[in-house]
């Protein structure tokens, strides 16, 4: 809520503080405000000297109210040739956002045939007994003679399936 | 106070922008990009950040222009919000020794009055650039940029009140740093 200045009797202290948010620009302030105002610095010179230092205060901000010159077509063709830019990201997020659907369903499918498999009991085939990965053990030695005699993987995992 | 129907335009504008139409969002560009180019200037001095500053502004309008409601604010007074955060930054990461200015003295006007107003001007800039940020920007956006003071607090997330109370302390300030600007004027007027 705003301060209801023009319900407010007008003092100068009232009439210090209306300059200090409105300035001397009557049209600013709300209309009562702006009557109660004039009529006070009609009548009081008080109140009119500190009206007439206000309103050169305004005078002096408004020197600083010139912009200096912006070219804005130059900004607004540079704005127009960002979005431009935009249109050729927009296909590449899209993109990416049909990757992240394919890459989430392949981990899910991997994940439901690894349960389906355990399931049926092939983890056993994995390990040699001992404990550690047959797999590992094969990388370890690198004897590929030794996995198809001995571990043959593949093979006692479709046999144990079947 | 825009008129009520420049705000349906705008407000059909908005619609067929937030639908991603870019024609339309060109015409929002160039109603508003004086305004953010006028605040921006008047907030960090320099022409060439304010305009950096309001393109930027533009297209993080663009960016987020679908989570814009009607409904709850004007989009002047969401874009002045926009703008004036970005404005606040940037005013954050300046140095306090590239805000600074010198206070010359000032020529006479009789001597040569546009001289005297470009250094008006500048003791004017180099006072409002001396404020605390905030009320700076309360100054800027009810003053200068003529917005309400209902306006200025939407912009600045916060009371009237406060905003009353920031405007007071600016002027306040700016009363004393002027004083020999506005007591000369004064005196011409006699």
């Amino acid at each position: 809520m705003m301060t209801d200045f023009a319900s407010q009797e007008m003092t100068m202290t009232v009439l210090e503080q209306v300059l200090e948010v409105y300035g001397a620009d009557l049209n600013r302030m709300p209309d009562a405000l702006a009557h109660k105002v004039s009529a006070f610095i009609e009548t009081d010179d008080c109140g009119r000297k500190l009206f007439n230092e206000a309103a050169s205060m305004d005078e002096v901000l408004n020197i600083h109210t010139d912009l200096p010159h912006f070219d804005f077509n130059a900004l607004e063709i540079s704005i127009a040739s960002s979005l431009q830019d935009d249109i050729e990201i927009n296909p590449r997020a899209a993109a990416n956002d049909n990757g992240w659907i394919v890459t989430s369903g392949l981990l899910a499918a991997s994940l439901l045939l690894g349960l389906f498999f355990g399931s049926l009991g092939a983890g056993t085939y994995l390990f040699d007994g001992s404990g550690a990965l047959s797999v590992a053990s094969a990388s370890m030695t690198d004897d590929i003679f030794y996995i198809n005699e001995d571990f043959n993987l593949v093979g006692n995992l479709i046999a144990g399936i079947e | 106070m825009r008129a009520g129907t420049q705000k349906s335009m705008d407000q059909q504008l908005i619609v067929r922008a937030q639908n991603g139409d870019k024609l339309a969002f060109q015409l929002l560009v160039k109603e508003f990009l004086p305004m953010i180019s006028g605040l921006a200037y008047r907030m960090l001095n320099d022409k060439a950040e304010a305009e950096d500053l309001a393109q930027e502004v533009m297209l993080k309008l663009w960016q987020n222009l679908k989570s814009y409601d009607s409904s709850r604010a004007q989009l002047s007074t969401w874009i002045y919000k926009i703008a004036s955060n970005r404005c606040l930054d940037q005013l954050r990461r300046k140095k306090p020794d590239q805000l600074a200015d010198d206070y010359d003295e000032i020529v006479p006007p009789s001597q040569d009055n546009e001289l005297y107003e470009k250094q008006i001007n500048k003791k004017v800039e180099s006072a409002l650039q001396d404020l605390p940020e905030r009320q700076r920007l309360a100054l800027v956006l009810f003053h200068y940029q003529g917005n309400s003071l209902t306006e200025t607090g939407q912009i600045m997330e916060c009371s009237s009140e406060a905003i009353e109370s920031l405007l007071a302390r600016a002027r306040r300030s700016l009363k004393v740093s002027l004083k020999p600007i506005w007591q000369q004027m004064e005196q011409e007027k006699l």
